[in-house]
């Protein structure tokens, strides 16, 4: 996308801002970032720094997130774990892009996960309740079906339909928020696996194929603007809970796309340093890009890498 | 001074008896965990629990003050007293301004004396069942969680869907607490069996049924503080008697049966003559002169088997009472024995895996983490079932059948999709006042194993259709199971026993209807092996790798 599209585009959304403004939104989130790039990889930095770092890559939050938009971010808080244990997304990440949404006029910002512990507990352990509260969102609760709601997935494979929370279904703008993780079933865990915590019936992925189902999950029609990877510590074995600080490395990184397809490659080849996995053994990814969400081409995309 | 001991009185009893309701129904757990020591001082608790100070403190202050204790500490006292007031209030508005009257009863000694020795002497033997039954502050919890905690789960759902569905998220929606109906039906029986006694015979329970109340009443027959006839001005008018909710105050004889006065302090300020005080007449002179003509009192009044008979032949009420609880006692009995007989050839038929997922060859069920061993939490448990409505993740239940007759109501843990014990969590340790479940740190109970995952391949997703699944091993906070290569880059769970701590996670998220891995009670609790990690050197990663 050139200056002159860009341009329009923001007239287009200006004008459609006063009439509706999950439209402006949609624009938006389907031209994904506003210099052309597609692929943001960030290394060096502190979590809230990084993210600050990643957003002015692609023209500052207010390229996602308009006046009186209500927000969505769904990072992965699916475990009874401390901040160091990295089972979860990093707290002060959630945070400041609760404070970078805000600060854009979002009117709310929602956080949410379909937990595997406890919710309760998993929401104050990982630190994220604390932040997201300071920083002015709020948590919203997941762990009653009452809470979901049936979405067609037209697209999926295995997987045609599923129960997705209310809160996503109803937002102008949702961001997708990871944390990169060895995982023992689906053998790594980036933007698409998350995807599982937006959803009611895990264990149908479970007992359909768990592969193909989160492949088919990430076909869902409401994309988020971004899919955050949180790379800042990583558990690299056995995962995705992790028993101990020796099962976590510090990558000290974050990457960010629009395409969870090419977001989750270049995971997968920034872990793959720390310990070795492939496209083949993360299989997810390869029917992902078969079922059209994404490319595993990072050659082909505008890829920006920055050390701090 | 009267009024202020009254006032005195229900404060404190509202105090403690709302703050232990409280801590029954926190169905958000966002009550305090301190709270539990409101329970560690109840009686049957800090026997079982071997607390000896708290024991003694208790008996002190009973052989101080009299049988405080009852109306102010036994949740089920002041629920007596909340039934009793509700009475009351029946009594003015339903049919007119009419007052509570009650009159003067001889104890129901055979049958008080009777309960504490059916219920103290198998005790000393290890069967705590019979306290089970008859422990009052157990059948409070019984109470609370079978029959009150449904309504404010319902009360908290409905105010929660109103908020949430107006973006406020400070209440949410509770599961509900399928505490299964065997805890019903006990609380149901209790409920109303209180409800009887009390319309019809005030405090009788405490004073006839009661272990505890008849242990205590051992003790404040000899207490220093207690409420007291002054001789000379007393005229036997009677307005003392027919305001003592124990009914042991006997005008005729101007003499207070002590052993069942709960000091609830009703009758002190009703005497016209203001001839009954609370003073530390107990250990005096002049309360031995008492004694001697108590003495003669009960002398004149304990029947011989002649006039026994008249007595009955007369109908009188008092006898009639006497007579009509010892037929509630004979058909609670029977009751109990049908129950018995009728649960026989369903256990038998059940055998020992009655279990809540699937048909699985389970042998026995896992305790909470910190029950030490099957005989150890047999004897401590008294199924109050607070760590059941402490419990996170609900994984907790109450046995029907599971862990045979003398399970039954003690909690075990049934595995459940999201149903499995929480590694970060202790929180059953940390509340059980009896120490059933004994105190553990969250380090220590990390490494309690209470069972061993079993993993049965020919029913794994893997093994059978040839999938990635992984659920078990991501769901096991030690890696005791973990995922090891299989076939065709598909990796299939193995379990290492020693670092199994059997919470059940796997078990719980298998996605097959009869779990290919399930954990088997152990019935003395272990020490797991900790797991030993390594750190990966991976160096100083400072590129992207793309």
């Amino acid at each position: 996308m050139d200056r002159r599209e860009f341009l329009k585009a923001m007239a287009l959304a200006g004008a459609a801002a006063a009439v509706d403004l999950s439209a402006a939104s949609e624009v938006l989130a389907q031209n994904g970032g506003s210099k052309g790039t597609d692929l943001v990889a960030i290394m060096g930095g502190e979590p809230a720094v990084m993210l600050r770092r990643m957003l002015a890559e692609y023209g500052g939050i207010g390229t996602f997130v308009k006046k009186g938009m209500k927000v969505v971010l769904k990072p992965n808080i699916g475990w009874d774990r401390t901040p160091e244990m990295a089972g979860n997304t990093n707290p002060e990440l959630v945070g400041e892009m609760v404070k970078q949404c805000l600060a854009a006029g979002a009117s709310e910002v929602l956080v949410f996960d379909h937990t595997c512990h406890n919710w309760v507990k998993c929401y104050e352990n990982s630190g994220i309740k604390k932040a997201v509260e300071a920083a002015g969102g709020k948590m919203v609760p997941a762990a009653d079906e009452s809470y979901y709601v049936e979405v067609k997935l037209p697209k999926g494979v295995k997987l045609k339909s599923a129960k997705i929370h209310k809160a996503l279904v109803d937002c102008d703008v949702w961001f997708n928020m990871p944390v990169l993780k060895h995982h023992g079933g689906a053998k790594l865990t980036v933007s698409m696996k998350n995807y599982m915590g937006i959803v009611w019936d895990r264990r149908a992925f479970h007992s359909l194929e768990l592969q193909q189902c989160i492949a088919d999950v990430v076909t869902y029609a409401k994309k988020p603007a971004l899919h955050i990877v949180d790379a800042y510590r990583s558990v690299v074995k056995n995962g995705p809970q992790g028993r101990s600080l020796d099962d976590v490395v510090k990558l000290g990184s974050l990457l960010a796309s629009a395409d969870p397809v090419a977001v989750d490659t270049a995971a997968l080849k920034l872990f793959s340093q720390a310990k070795p996995v492939t496209l083949a053994d993360v299989s997810h990814i390869g029917k992902a890009e078969a079922l059209g969400v994404g490319t595993t081409h990072l050659e082909k995309l505008n890829v920006k890498r920055i050390k701090m | 001074m009267n009024r202020f001991l009254r006032y005195l009185r229900r404060t404190l009893a509202v105090v403690v008896g709302g703050a232990i309701l409280l801590f029954f129904l926190d169905v958000t757990h966002t009550m305090p965990r301190w709270m539990s020591a409101l329970l560690q001082i109840q009686v049957v608790p800090a026997l079982l629990a071997g607390s000896a100070a708290i024991l003694a403190v208790l008996f002190l202050v009973t052989l101080l003050f009299g049988r405080v204790y009852c109306s102010v500490v036994c949740p089920l006292g002041i629920l007596q007293d909340v039934i009793l007031r509700f009475k009351k209030w029946w009594l003015r508005i339903v049919r007119k301004r009419k007052r509570l009257r009650t009159r003067y009863a001889r104890p129901l000694n055979v049958l008080r004396y009777g309960v504490l020795v059916l219920v103290g002497v198998p005790l000393l033997i290890g069967l705590t069942y019979p306290l089970l039954l008859l422990d009052p502050y157990s059948g409070f919890g019984r109470i609370a969680v079978g029959l009150f905690r449904p309504v404010a789960v319902w009360i908290n759902n409905l105010l929660a869907g109103i908020l949430n569905a107006a973006g406020n998220y400070s209440l949410y929606l509770v599961p509900e607490l399928s505490v299964g109906g065997v805890i019903v039906a006990f609380a149901v029986i209790l409920l109303v069996a209180l409800i009887v006694l009390v319309w019809t015979r005030e405090r009788l329970w405490c004073n006839a049924i009661c272990p505890v109340g008849t242990l205590l009443g051992l003790i404040s027959r000899f207490s220093l503080f207690r409420v007291t006839m002054d001789r000379s001005k007393c005229n036997s008018c009677g307005t003392c008697a027919s305001n003592c909710k124990s009914r042991c105050i006997d005008s005729k004889s101007k003499t207070v049966d002590t052993s069942r006065c709960v000091t609830c302090f009703d009758c002190l300020e009703r005497c016209p003559q203001g001839g009954i005080t609370y003073a530390p007449t107990g250990w005096s002179r002049a309360r031995k002169a008492d004694l001697q003509q108590m003495k003669k009192t009960v002398e004149e009044t304990v029947p011989v088997p002649q006039e026994q008979k008249e007595i009955v032949a007369c109908s009188d009420l008092e006898a009639e009472n006497e007579l009509s609880l010892t037929g509630l006692a004979r058909r609670r009995f029977l009751k109990g024995s049908l129950l018995t007989l009728a649960a026989l050839p369903m256990s038998a038929a059940l055998g020992k895996n009655g279990h809540g997922r699937g048909r699985i060859q389970q042998h026995r069920v896992p305790l909470p983490p910190g029950a030490v061993s099957f005989d150890h939490f047999m004897e401590k448990c008294t199924a109050c079932q607070l760590c059941v409505s402490k419990c996170p993740t609900q994984v907790l239940q109450p046995a029907f059948l599971e862990n045979g007759l003398t399970g039954m109501m003690r909690p075990y843990m049934r595995f459940k999709v999201e149903s499995f014990c929480n590694f970060e969590c202790n929180v059953c340790s940390e509340v059980c006042p009896n120490d059933a479940i004994i105190k553990q740190t969250l380090e220590e109970k990390k490494l309690t194993r209470v069972g061993v995952a079993h993993f049965r391949r020919g029913h794994c997703v893997v093994f059978r259709d040839h999938q990635d699944c992984g659920a078990c091993a991501e769901h096991c906070p030690t890696q005791a199971v973990h995922m090891v290569p299989f076939q065709d880059g598909l990796t299939i769970p193995q379990v290492e026993p020693e670092l199994c701590i059997g919470c059940g996670g796997c078990e719980s998220i298998c996605p097959v209807v009869s779990p290919a891995i399930y954990v088997e009670g152990l019935e003395v609790q272990e020490k797991a092996t900790p797991p030993e990690d390594q750190k990966l050197d991976v160096g100083t990663i400072d590129d992207f790798g793309f």
